[in-house]
């Protein structure tokens, strides 16, 4: 359990503002340091200015997708590690295809709070 | 000639003679006429004289003279007959048809001419010579009959009558019969002149025939007088028409019929198409005009016959009006090929108005012409429609298919076939409208999908902080709750549960419907799968006091399947049995294998199922009218998901139950490769 001291950070984009507030509830109850965002734009301006340990993207977002938001950070900063937290359903053409670019799980909504905690510690240490 | 000659020296000589005779008797009577006193004296003495010898002398001379003449015109006379007599021979031997014999009183020929050797040879078989027997030559039954004409002349009588000679080419003869009468008054023979008159009794007997045919004639025969009217009414008219003789001429049947006077005298005699209807029949007349003052009007009942040519032309009617008004475009074509029979063109025939209305070509500019020259570029379109017709011209085999044109912008689908070889029809109807109905209906599919996916997010969207925000209460991490707040928050995350379930199978169920549910497929180990269903629902078939058991496959087989989408088929029927199951009851779950299926029954000891619902459980949203508690209802989409599920991986599902209230069995295959 990391301390207060160097708490991990992450990032959490998703255009719902309850959504964001539940996932920042929960995660912070696990002694990360949870950093919400809007809109697309708002993210790339948050990561050029702060360093974070894990983004958690949502795919449907009205100004751009978790999709184009990866590839704009990747070209910022390749290798972060990230997962899609979404209620779409992919395919296993498309869950091959995520994880080949480097995107560490996928996670649906609503999800499970125990199981995605899980799975969020997972990545962020993997 | 040489007896010519003689018989002309004889002559002179008989002249000279009598010459010779008459001057020596003149001399003795004048030497001796005195003495005889046959004369006076001064005569005897004037005969005596000189002048008398001489006028004696050429009194004889004159005797000589005129004898002689007399003789030459005898013996001139004697000649023409003689050669009268051989034109006669010639002339009466050169006519074919007309026999001339002569018979003695014993029958034997005194004479005959060619004819009769023909006849004779041609008749009787017999060649015939002069002094042969008449009557022998003939065959016995012809015999009495000559017999007794010749008998009939060789009294007297002199009488024509007409015999019939043989028997298959019966031929008649017109014979003269006159008997020979020699110097004495005598009958010495019968002459008999006989001329073929075979053709003409024929025709006698022909014009007889047809004499008799006007009254005979099975049809109407009438004949009119311009004046007068009715001069003949046979006895079909009679009785075809009984009132025809009291209404004359105003019968209908002779409706108009004086103006033929003219119109017949002006053209060719004969009108072959006069039509007339009395009641319901129709008769056909034929007019001749016999005189200008005359007409004769042959009828013949046609009745029958317009009313099968009304059918025919009413069912022609009928097709050329179908044609005509079929909302399908129809055309008729030749093909036309090259010297190797390679289909290099087509012409139009026959086009209806549909073909006109949906190509917008029109009869009139295409009829019998080439497609090549009505729609250049045909030859090369590489739909090669030409070789297409062709083929099936050719090979009189059919064929149907759509096709669009992008000239006029519009979808047909188009029957080909071939009536005869070398031919070819196009059916074809206008499909631009349901063509565009499909296009319409993939877009609403496609909004459908879009409808569905979108609204399956707004409504999961909510359903993410309920469900963290639930958690997180219960959880205890906002503070200790109180048994009442706890049960209101455990509320909220089971009807969560419900709505992300109900969500979720809206999805699948319109994958399903629309074809689209993927299938992520890898190996499987069926027995883990069902055995962790069983164990995260020990909890339920606990509280029911449920037995369940299991029989797993042997040696763990893997199969090649969808692992989430096999335990949600799994769940969702141990949930149904365990739900339709009373407590204390039980659950059997049992798995084989045979050569390429694995089968998995699942089986209750539950309320059943009735027959008549067996089969529509599968349908989505279909529940089972009952008394069932609220507590059974779902949304009735699990049983047609996992159908859906099953038939994707290649299976099948079915049910058996002996009937309500007394269990059932869930079975269903999947393919292990």
């Amino acid at each position: 359990m990391p301390t207060k001291l160097n708490k991990l950070k992450i990032l959490h984009v998703d255009d719902e503002d309850d959504t964001l507030e539940v996932v920042k509830t929960i995660l912070e109850k696990e002694g990360f340091e949870v950093t919400g965002a809007k809109r697309g734009e708002e993210a790339l301006k948050k990561i050029k200015t702060n360093g974070f340990d894990l983004l958690i993207l949502d795919v449907m977002m009205p100004d751009m997708s978790g999709w184009e938001l990866f590839n704009k950070i990747s070209v910022i900063k390749p290798n972060y590690h990230v997962i899609f937290l979404t209620i779409l359903e992919l395919t296993q053409e498309k869950i091959k295809e995520i994880k080949k670019a480097g995107i560490r799980d996928y996670i649906r909504k609503p999800f499970d709070r125990q199981d995605f905690v899980n799975r969020v510690k997972k990545a962020i240490s993997s | 000639m040489k007896k010519k000659l003689n018989n002309h020296k004889y002559y002179n000589y008989v002249a000279f003679r009598t010459a010779v005779i008459y001057i020596v008797l003149s001399a003795l009577w004048i030497l001796f006429s005195d003495k005889l006193l046959l004369t006076n004296p001064e005569t005897a003495v004037y005969i005596s004289t000189v002048k008398g010898w001489f006028y004696t002398v050429v009194v004889g001379i004159f005797i000589y003279f005129t004898l002689a003449r007399e003789i030459n015109l005898i013996q001139k006379a004697e000649k023409e007959t003689e050669e009268l007599q051989l034109l006669l021979k010639s002339s009466l031997d050169s006519q074919k048809d007309t026999i001339l014999l002569s018979i003695d009183k014993n029958y034997n020929y005194l004479y005959f001419n060619k004819a009769l050797l023909g006849v004779a040879k041609y008749a009787y078989g017999q060649d015939i010579k002069l002094g042969d027997n008449s009557l022998d030559i003939m065959p016995p039954e012809d015999r009495a009959a000559a017999k007794e004409s010749y008998d009939r002349s060789l009294n007297g009588e002199s009488f024509t009558t007409i015999h019939i000679y043989g028997d298959k080419n019966k031929a008649y003869y017109e014979s003269f019969f006159n008997p020979i009468i020699n110097d004495r008054g005598e009958i010495i023979g019968v002459t008999v002149l006989a001329k073929n008159v075979t053709e003409r009794i024929k025709m006698e007997e022909n014009n007889k025939w047809l004499a008799s045919f006007p009254l005979l004639n099975p049809w109407p025969v009438i004949e009119i007088d311009k004046e007068t009217g009715l001069v003949f009414v046979n006895n079909a008219a009679k009785k075809l028409l009984p009132d025809l003789e009291s209404k004359n001429l105003n019968h209908p049947f002779l409706k108009d019929i004086n103006t033929y006077f003219l119109k017949l005298n002006i053209k060719d005699k004969t009108e072959t198409n006069r039509e007339i209807k009395i009641n319901d029949n129709y008769y056909f007349q034929a007019l001749t005009l016999i005189n200008p003052q005359q007409l004769r009007i042959y009828a013949i009942d046609v009745t029958d016959l317009k009313k099968a040519e009304g059918l025919i032309v009413s069912e022609k009617e009928k097709y050329k009006s179908l044609f005509s008004n079929m909302i399908n475009g129809f055309a008729y074509h030749k093909i036309i090929t090259d010297k190797n029979n390679k289909p290099i063109d087509y012409k139009f025939l026959e086009v209806n108005p549909a073909f006109e209305k949906l190509t917008g070509l029109k009869s009139s500019d295409i009829i019998n012409k080439n497609v090549t020259n009505v729609i250049p570029g045909t030859e090369d379109d590489p739909a090669d429609w030409i070789g297409k017709y062709g083929q099936i011209a050719l090979t009189g085999q059919g064929a149907s298919f759509e096709s669009h044109s992008t000239a006029i912008n519009k979808w047909f689908n188009i029957s080909v076939y071939s009536p005869k070889k070398g031919y070819f029809a196009t059916v074809f109807e206008d499909i631009t409208d349901r063509k565009e109905n499909e296009k319409r209906l993939l877009e609403l599919d496609k909004l459908k999908d879009n409808f569905l996916s979108v609204t399956t997010h707004e409504l999961k969207t909510p359903l993410t902080p309920i469900k963290s925000q639930s958690q997180l209460l219960l959880n205890g991490d906002y503070g200790p709750l109180n048994p009442e707040q706890r049960h209101a928050v455990a509320m909220i995350v089971h009807n969560e549960e419900n709505l992300n379930r109900l969500t979720n199978d809206l999805m699948d169920i319109s994958k399903i419907k629309s074809n689209k549910l993927k299938l992520i497929l890898e190996k499987v180990k069926l027995n883990d799968i069902i055995n962790n269903i069983i164990k995260d629902n020990s909890n339920l078939t606990k509280e029911k006091n449920i037995t369940l058991s299991f029989e797993p496959l042997l040696n763990n087989l893997e199969i090649i399947a969808d692992k989430l989408r096999i335990t949600q088929i799994v769940s969702n029927l141990l949930n149904n049995a365990i739900k339709f199951t009373p407590d204390g009851g039980q659950i059997y779950i049992n798995t084989e294998k045979n050569d390429n299926n694995v089968i998995i029954t699942i089986k209750d000891t539950g309320i059943g199922i009735g027959q008549e619902n067996i089969q529509k459980l599968f349908t989505p949203f279909f529940q089972i009218q009952s008394n069932l508690d609220r507590q059974y209802r779902g949304t009735g989409l699990g049983l047609a998901i996992t159908k859906g599920i099953i038939e994707a991986h290649g299976g099948k599902i079915w049910i058996e139950s002996p009937g309500e209230g007394q269990g059932s069995s869930f079975i269903f295959t999947l393919p292990i490769k």
